[in-house]
């Protein structure tokens, strides 16, 4: 309203109006924009977008202002290099909310030579400071990975080569994405082959960073393959073994309990599995090698360490494995790998967590037991492979398997070469080659191998062998130990006792005249000492081989034989029919240089302590056949520390009369008792009742039930065909 | 940024504040005669503000000024200063940016100027009373209410009449530019 304002002044004030109207009329906005020539929606729109990008810069700028971030907020492992795709900004942080992370070759692509990455929108970059500062290491960084395996699984340790830096899970994961690690405002590139080693690992290794144990241990065979990775030592000191804990046995499905010298084995094999060493289980006849082996497989199965176990043992022990494997786990059934039937597929076998087989079927069937690369190969009776040239061992030897074990009670049997045998079995090279070691130990004195270092070979072997004697565990154990063998029958003995089994039924129906029963059902019992019993012609005639290939429970006696030969201690055989005896007393010389003395009816009864009087005195392996209705009371005969019920009692407390010539006051040895019977005959039922009666009456057994038909024609129902 | 700013800023509508912004840059440039640089719009100007205020760079008091449409006009003509002395630098045509410049900043040259556009405008208006009276109003400094309650005129019309004015005014200028630039 003044007259004195200047034309200046007056147009600011109509300017000032005009946009005093702008602001109360968005249409009048709208409307100035668009006579500008200007769309007001694509300008809301770019000025939205610029807003949000401006809003998210202030937001982390406020995070990292306020020292980091809460608890529970994704924040990245490391600060990585960043565009933002809308303000071509080039910046670090650990926070890629909603911007690019940019790889090595990206940002050094963009920092040297300012090329946007491909695929961005951005034209002119803008590289903050912080990153200008950032200091780009010349040389391409490995990853490291250490691992060290515990009871149930493996912790790994990630390392960038070279520095102090520790890699956590979600690290490595970034460095995946961004090939560079960044730390201290130095920017460390990863090499491209360590990351490409790195991404196959840590597949398989969890946020935690622990890695499942089977893994672990296939890494570890292999280890040898891969430089950037470590294994933490191991300590092959057994007292650490069996103390430690890490390896004790941690599973279900192994139902009885093992005495402590067992689980101390257990956790030595287990220690042989996790390292992938070869093993020797050399424990002593009879102080349970096949329950702590079968632990150890339960342990390994339950806890993934191998897979694909195979169990090669002597064709005569199949059936016992079988039905060990049902006693002392009964969850875990055994694929059993042998006769006409069998399969001929390598995929089946591959299928299998545990095969048995024999050794023979190794040589037959190598072809297909070699297409499976098999986690743990188990050899009982080893001392079967100590001829290093035999085909058995030659087979076995090129048998793909990650661990060895061998169990025997005879590592040694005629010369150091058995060992050596053994041990370059479970172990190759281990022992160094053949002819070395001949040159150094064998056929040498004792006085030669005491200068040549038999001291330190003991110390050598202790690393792969496990061998406790029982007199090293007798506190452990008790005085008498009771194997029960079940054996399969040959298909010729099959036949025969098939056809025995089936006149006996067919008379019991027809007569129930219960003598003749009786009658009949000793002669199938006479079936099952030696089919040959019933044609004595022939068996006066028959030398070892025919016994041996007529009778699966003569070869089993004969291995039993054996293996107390080597150790040299004395064995009572019981039998009742005399020609058994007889035989016996006949063809063993054959094997043994030894007289084979016997005690049954036809021997005056002055003789007889004679016979136990010269058995007790002379030195080494000694074998007496007895009857045990003869011989089955008041004899003494404590220097035998084996005992083979080799034809069974139907009234078990003939067996235990029998068994308590050898285990009774005096004996100083643990007593060894053999029960050998055939699978699914009338001789499972005989030895169940003396299980089963021992059991409940403890050791002292004076039921007699003979009489009983019906439990006779009731353990007739048996057929090993079934 | 403090949160409380934080959450006011959230609150905004951001729609209307860009679209109001970039119309005032425009209008302002276009009444003071600023030819921004090359390459660059009222719009951006209007942005620009908008983004230094968001980051800080031209801090907000809510407190004192509540309006942030005022305080963003503050920052858009303060970058528009600053962009036309940036660009100026080293210029030496006579009709560049610099020259624009210093023309605008000497008195005299803008109250010519200014006369100019008044008297063109007033006889763009001619015949039309209710424009003329209120285009002499606007210029005395009252305000739309103000008009309203002086001349006994309904707010509604003066605002009408207000944005026929604009529009007239605009015109002219463009006119006179024409005229210049020819």
């Amino acid at each position: 309203m003044s007259e004195k304002k200047s034309y200046k002044e007056k147009v600011d004030q109509l300017l000032e109006a005009f946009s005093e109207l702008i602001k109360e009329d968005i249409e009048e906005a709208r409307e100035v924009l668009r006579a500008a020539g200007k769309d007001p929606d694509k300008i809301v729109e770019k000025g939205v977008k610029q807003i949000s990008v401006i809003r998210k810069k202030v937001i982390r700028a406020q995070k990292q202002s306020a020292g980091g971030r809460s608890a529970g907020e994704d924040a990245l492992a490391f600060p990585v290099f960043l565009l933002d795709e809308d303000t071509g900004e080039v910046l670090l942080s650990d926070d890629s909310e909603g911007l690019r992370v940019l790889t090595a070759d990206e940002i050094y692509a963009l920092v040297t030579e300012h090329h946007v990455p491909e695929g961005s929108t951005v034209t002119s970059p803008d590289i903050s400071e912080e990153v200008q500062n950032i200091s780009f290491q010349r040389f391409l960084k490995e990853i490291t990975f250490t691992i060290r395996m515990s009871e149930n699984e493996a912790e790994v340790r990630t390392m960038l080569k070279g520095t102090p830096i520790e890699l956590s899970y979600d690290a490595l994961q970034l460095i995946f994405k961004t090939a560079y690690y960044l730390a201290d405002n130095r920017c460390y590139p990863v090499d491209p082959e360590a990351l490409s080693f790195s991404k196959w690992l840590v597949a398989d290794i969890s946020p935690e960073m622990t890695l499942p144990l089977h893994i672990a241990l296939d890494l570890f065979s292999k280890r040898d393959e891969y430089k950037l990775l470590q294994f933490d030592q191991w300590s092959s000191d057994l007292t650490h073994i069996f103390t430690s804990g890490s390896y004790r046995i941690n599973t279900g499905l192994f139902v009885k309990d093992l005495y402590p010298y067992q689980h101390d084995g257990v956790s030595w094999l287990t220690y042989c599995c996790l390292n992938r060493i070869g093993g020797i289980l050399a424990d002593d006849m009879g102080l349970g090698k096949t329950a702590q082996v079968i632990a150890l497989i339960a342990n390994i199965i339950e806890r993934s360490i191998l897979k694909n176990i195979l169990i090669v043992v002597p064709g005569t022990l199949l059936e016992n494995w079988r039905r060990e494997f049902r006693f002392f786990a009964p969850e875990l059934v055994p694929f059993i790998h042998h006769g006409s039937q069998r399969t001929g597929s390598a995929d089946v076998l591959k299928k299998q967590p545990i095969v048995i087989t024999s050794y023979s079927m190794i040589i037959n069937d190598l072809y297909l037991f070699n297409k499976i690369s098999w986690g743990l190969t188990i050899l009982d009776e080893a001392s079967l492979i100590k001829n290093p040239d035999a085909e058995r061992r030659t087979a076995l030897k090129v048998l793909p398997s990650g661990v060895r074990i061998a169990m025997t009670g005879t590592p040694v049997e005629n010369s150091l070469t058995d060992l050596w045998s053994l041990a370059d079995y479970v172990q190759p090279g281990y022992l160094g080659s053949k002819s070395d070691f001949t040159s150094r130990y064998a056929g040498k004195n004792s006085l030669d191998l005491a200068n040549s270092g038999l001291a330190r070979l003991r110390d050598d072997v202790s690393y792969i062998m496990l061998r406790r004697k029982k007199e090293d565990v007798l506190d452990n154990l008790p005085e008498r130990i009771d194997i029960h063998q079940a054996l399969l029958m040959h298909s010729s003995e099959v036949s025969g006792y098939e056809s025995k089994r089936n006149e006996i039924l067919s008379a019991a129906t027809a007569t129930g005249s219960g003598s003749h029963i009786l009658q009949m059902i000793t002669e199938l019992r006479m079936f099952t000492t030696h089919p040959l019993l019933r044609n004595p012609a022939a068996l006066a005639d028959a030398g070892i081989n025919e016994l041996r290939q007529a009778s699966f429970k003569f070869s089993r006696l004969l291995e039993l034989l054996h293996e107390i030969a080597v150790k040299q201690e004395k064995v009572l055989i019981f039998t009742e029919f005399l020609d058994m005896i007889d035989t016996l007393k006949r063809v063993l010389p054959h094997l043994w240089p030894i007289e084979i003395l016997t005690i049954d009816g036809r021997v005056e009864t002055s003789e007889r302590q004679a016979n136990i009087d010269r058995f007790s005195a002379a030195g080494g392996f000694g074998i007496m056949v007895l009857n045990p209705k003869t011989a089955g009371m008041g004899l003494n005969i404590t220097a035998a520390n084996h005992v083979i019920h080799y034809t069974r009692q139907w009234n078990p407390a003939l067996e235990e009369q029998a068994s308590a010539r050898s285990y009774r006051n005096g004996q100083k040895k643990a007593v060894n008792i053999y029960y050998l019977y055939y699978a699914d005959t009338i001789e499972e039922v005989i030895d169940e009742r003396l299980r089963n009666k021992t059991a409940l009456s403890g050791e002292v057994i004076t039921v007699t039930d003979t009489d009983n038909m019906e439990e006779y024609l009731n353990a007739l129902q048996l057929s090993p065909l079934k | 940024m403090n949160e409380g700013l934080l959450k006011i800023l959230d609150a905004q509508d951001w729609d209307g504040i860009i679209t109001k912004l970039s119309a005032y840059v425009v209008q302002y440039c276009k009444w003071k005669r600023y030819r921004l640089p090359k390459g660059l719009e009222p719009e951006d100007i209007a942005l620009s503000a908008i983004l230094k205020t968001w980051e800080g760079k031209r801090a907000w008091d809510y407190e004192k000024e509540p309006d942030l449409l005022n305080h963003l006009q503050t920052v858009a003509n303060s970058i528009i200063i600053n962009e036309l002395r940036s660009s100026g630098a080293g210029e030496t045509s006579t009709d560049g940016i610099a020259d624009r410049y210093h023309a605008v900043e000497n008195t005299q040259d803008e109250e010519m100027y200014s006369k100019q556009l008044d008297e063109e405008v007033s006889a763009a208006m001619r015949g039309d009373p209710t424009l003329c009276l209120v285009y002499k109003a606007l210029k005395d400094g009252l305000s739309p209410k103000e008009i309203a309650e002086e001349y006994a005129i309904e707010k509604a019309k003066v605002q009408a009449t207000q944005k026929r004015l604009r529009r007239l005014a605009t015109k002219v200028i463009d006119q006179l530019s024409e005229v210049k630039q020819s």
